[in-house]
């Protein structure tokens, strides 16, 4: 049956060409995401001066400030998901019709029409940030640190699409799923350490918190290289961090394989 | 298997409301309904068989497409098409089968040229680089795409872009081909061009060709038509049979040495057009049995005539009004 992977190669490189069709819109959008980052940093860099203090729960301004860019980093490449827009555009619009004839999955092809943009970004806007950290804030970072934040940023970004997916495919009953996303997207970032790292939080919150997949989207990543996360909890983290991955999938097929069913494309 | 497709006695419902109007309306004002787009359809298609899928819009057409392609699940009843299971055996089916949609949902990427979409296509499918480059060759030489599949999408007009989804669903060779009203808007040179690629692929590979549509010329050569009304098939058949049910008339042009009165004529039937020494009428068959016409041409002062059949608008139409008078009959009502 079908051509194994040939097909989705080939959505890739078409995908790509298309999406360089906008470069003026890739690069005001990096720009933007790291910008709403750097807004932090300048409210750590404001509450460490009121505090009258170099260290607040153990981190430093230059780590707080390096974790921050580093959020900034991971979300260039994970985001807030453009599968919930181009899901609900598919599912209300009825252009869902054009990706249910080629000889894929629903799911890869919105996985693929999005992986351009997100690879741009991450060569583009992620690693040049990533490397100016390292070097400016004379983090010590070996080989294996690397490959594994590279395995946490796989796992984040499978995982905040995989959430994004199941809430893209609440737009065949909802009106809109613009409210949800953005709620979500809220949760997100303060339960994933975008906002204050868990460090931060209660013991017991963060402990739980970390019982959930939110931290693996940018609390582990971004502690992993800045050595906030000690390397055995780190190598933990990977293995949980896929077995959530996995859950998901799991979940995301499940959800998919019902709602499909209700797809609601009257007309022309 | 001689079917290509077999459908029986599928239903397919969507849920939906009404408001009342105004904000409160809209807010406290829903009511929920139920719209049965599909009401027990059931037909078959022969393999190699082009059909015209007709009604009027909102008759469940659209959605028959979009189910026998997998895209929409049936509430009940059975599909076969290609001998598979659209909605549980998509991936399967689809390596088979083309769909054009018209321009509401194209397959051409919008800021790429077609070539760059017929590329991708050819690695969808896998199909090999010169079997890929003759197709082409083919496509381009028949459709008149020279000038056109190397520019930009958006820089092409209606008329161009669907030659070029016609291409995108027909270059793996399917064995199958929906078109949802692929014409609608299309000029006359691109309809008929694309008209003359379906006859022009049906004779070549024997591919099979549903064809749902507004535009009458696009079924002037079609084998057989199905017509949907209200989610229910209520006709299936050719244009004979079409034709011998629903003719009312014959379409009479009279040419006359002298200007001539129309009032004269129309005692023998309804005077569509009357231009001096021209005149065009129609007249119901049982008045030509009954020999008027013969007494028509006895005027010295006809010089030639003409007997022609109604036009196939004619004809749907007559076929709709009928429809709507077994409707309020029966008390059929939209939805």
């Amino acid at each position: 049956m079908g051509n194994g992977i040939q097909p989705y190669a080939a959505a890739f490189k078409v995908q790509f060409k298309n999406q360089l069709a906008y470069r003026t819109d890739i690069i005001l959008d990096m720009i933007l995401t790291m910008l709403s980052s750097l807004i932090f940093v300048f409210v750590w860099v404001a509450a460490y001066s009121f505090s009258g203090t170099t260290s607040l729960d153990g981190l430093s301004l230059t780590l707080m400030i390096a974790y921050f860019v580093m959020v900034g980093a991971i979300r260039q490449i994970t985001g807030w998901p453009q599968i919930i827009n181009n899901m609900e555009d598919d599912i209300k619009q009825g252009g869902i019709a054009r990706f249910m004839i080629r000889p894929m999955s629903y799911t890869m092809q919105l996985f693929l029409e999005a992986l351009p943009v997100n690879i741009l970004f991450f060569v583009f806007g992620s690693i040049p940030v990533i490397v100016l950290v390292i070097v400016f804030g004379h983090f010590v970072v070996s080989y294996q640190l690397i490959a594994i934040f590279v395995v946490e940023m796989l796992i984040a970004y499978f995982m905040i699409n995989l959430i994004g997916f199941m809430i893209g495919s609440m737009a065949v009953y909802l009106s809109s799923v613009w409210g949800i996303a953005n709620g979500v997207a809220e949760v997100f970032s303060i339960a994933g350490g975008a906002i204050v790292p868990l460090a931060f939080l209660s013991q017991g919150v963060a402990n739980t918190l970390m019982l959930t997949p939110f931290p693996f989207m940018y609390y582990i990543p971004a502690g992993t290289l800045l050595g906030i996360i000690p390397m055995s909890t780190a190598l933990q983290s990977v293995a949980v961090g896929i077995a959530w991955v996995a859950v998901l999938a799991v979940l995301a097929h499940f959800v998919w394989g019902r709602v499909k069913r209700d797809i609601n494309a009257v007309g022309g | 298997m001689d079917n290509a497709i077999t459908i029986e006695n599928v239903f397919k419902r969507f849920k939906t409301y009404e408001t009342d109007t105004g904000a409160a309306g809209t807010l406290f004002g829903r009511k929920n309904k139920i719209k049965t787009a599909l009401d027990g359809v059931s037909f078959e298609v022969k393999k190699g068989e082009v059909l015209a899928l007709l009604g009027r819009n909102g008759s469940g057409k659209s959605t028959l497409v979009k189910l026998l392609a997998g895209i929409l699940h049936p509430d009940s009843g059975s599909i076969k098409v290609l001998g598979l299971d659209p909605f549980n055996d998509r991936i399967m089916l689809v390596q088979n089968i083309g769909v054009v949609f018209g321009s509401t949902h194209p397959q051409l990427f919008w800021d790429l040229p077609p070539i760059d979409t017929f590329n991708y296509i050819r690695g969808m499918y896998a199909i090999p680089q010169d079997r890929f480059e003759r197709q082409l060759d083919y496509f381009v030489e028949m459709l008149s795409l020279k000038d056109i599949y190397k520019r930009q999408t958006r820089q092409l007009s209606l008329g161009e872009r669907m030659k070029c989804e016609f291409v995108c669903a027909n270059l793996h060779s399917p064995k199958l081909v929906l078109m949802d009203e692929a014409t609608v808007g299309v000029d006359l040179p691109s309809r008929i061009a694309i008209g003359e690629a379906v006859l022009s692929l049906r004779k070549r590979y024997g591919t099979t060709f549903i064809i749902t549509t507004h535009v009458v010329d696009d079924i002037a050569n079609v084998d057989r038509i199905v017509l949907m009304d209200h989610g229910r098939v209520v006709f299936e058949g050719q244009q004979e049979k079409m034709r011998s049910m629903f003719k009312k008339s014959v379409i009479i042009e009279l040419y006359f040495s002298k200007k001539m009165r129309s009032s004269a004529y129309a005692k023998y039937g309804r005077v569509i057009l009357s231009r001096g020494d021209y005149i065009k009428m129609e007249m119901a068959p049982h008045m030509i049995k009954r020999n008027w016409f013969t007494e028509m041409l006895k005027d010295d002062s006809v010089i030639d005539y003409r007997v022609n059949e109604p036009s196939l608008s004619a004809l749907l139409n007559n076929m709709y009004k009928a429809i709507d008078k077994e409707n309020k009959t029966k008390g059929v009502k939209d939805g």
